[in-house]
């Protein structure tokens, strides 16, 4: 049976969207949860600082804190970006796996 | 005949061009980050019960002295060192190190405060909020991992 490629090209498509869109408002609502969460955070410890409550020291150590915790959460978007790309490309590959390697009598795709 | 040997050219093509654009070597399965590690959850929940149980304590006036929680910061310190040595081992795992990293960059700036006499109690919930929003990400990271490979 001949394949085209326009037909292999929208299976693999209609194969990796719902993963995208899954994980896209996944992390979305992630990102966007915690960066609400640290703002909130930082303007507490702007609020102390301004109060005198503590001191340019102690308020760097605090901020130095929220650097690290930002830098987490950017690092956890992107991992799961990583993952993303992952099931995409793999729900593809095994959306077309039996297509292909039907038709060539031997598995290309492993 | 011809047209087969195109025909298989051709997919070979396409599928090489998503392979490579990916970074898939050959047509196998494509790995572009370490796999979910039930070690490393179990591990990072036990931490953070640790580093929540220490800010427990320090969240009073006055904030105990730094010499009754050594103790406590030391063992946070070595559960956390063998959390990384384990995860540094396992390839394509460089996101979960830097998280630790940054993880072990906030304990310390913590401890750093409190050794000095400058911990007091009005900065230990916007620590701990900071702390937990770490281990948040380094967990929701792994999470996923699980989730797909499921």
């Amino acid at each position: 049976m001949a394949l085209s490629i326009q037909g292999i090209a929208e299976a693999v498509l209609a194969a990796i969207k719902p993963v995208l869109a899954k994980s896209w408002n996944d992390v979305q609502d992630f990102a966007k949860t915690e960066s609400t969460k640290l703002a909130q955070t930082l303007a507490n410890i702007e609020q102390l600082k301004l109060s005198g409550q503590i001191d340019e020291d102690q308020a760097r150590a605090l901020l130095d804190m929220q650097k690290q915790a930002m830098q987490s959460v950017l690092l956890a978007v992107e991992g799961i970006g990583l993952v993303t790309a992952q099931s995409a490309i793999n729900a593809g590959l095994g959306a077309i796996k039996g297509l292909v390697n039907g038709a060539l009598g031997f598995p290309l795709i492993a | 005949m011809h047209k087969f040997y195109v025909f298989v050219v051709r997919v070979c093509a396409l599928l090489v061009a998503i392979g490579l654009a990916l970074a898939v070597p050959g047509c196998g399965p494509a790995v572009f980050i370490s796999p979910y590690d039930e070690v490393t959850d179990q591990q990072v929940t036990g931490l953070q019960k640790s580093v929540d149980g220490l800010l427990a304590t320090l969240d009073r006036t006055p904030v105990p002295d730094y010499a009754s929680a050594k103790l406590t910061y030391d063992q946070i310190r070595s559960d956390l060192a063998s959390l990384r040595a384990r995860n540094t081992v396992r390839t394509k795992n460089q996101i979960t190190v830097q998280q630790l990293d940054a993880l072990q960059k906030e304990l310390q700036d913590l401890e750093d405060q409190h050794r000095n006499s400058k911990l007091i109690q009005v900065m230990v919930p916007p620590a701990r909020d900071t702390l937990d929003a770490t281990f948040l990400a380094i967990l929701k990271l792994e999470i996923a991992k699980k989730e797909q490979a499921n």
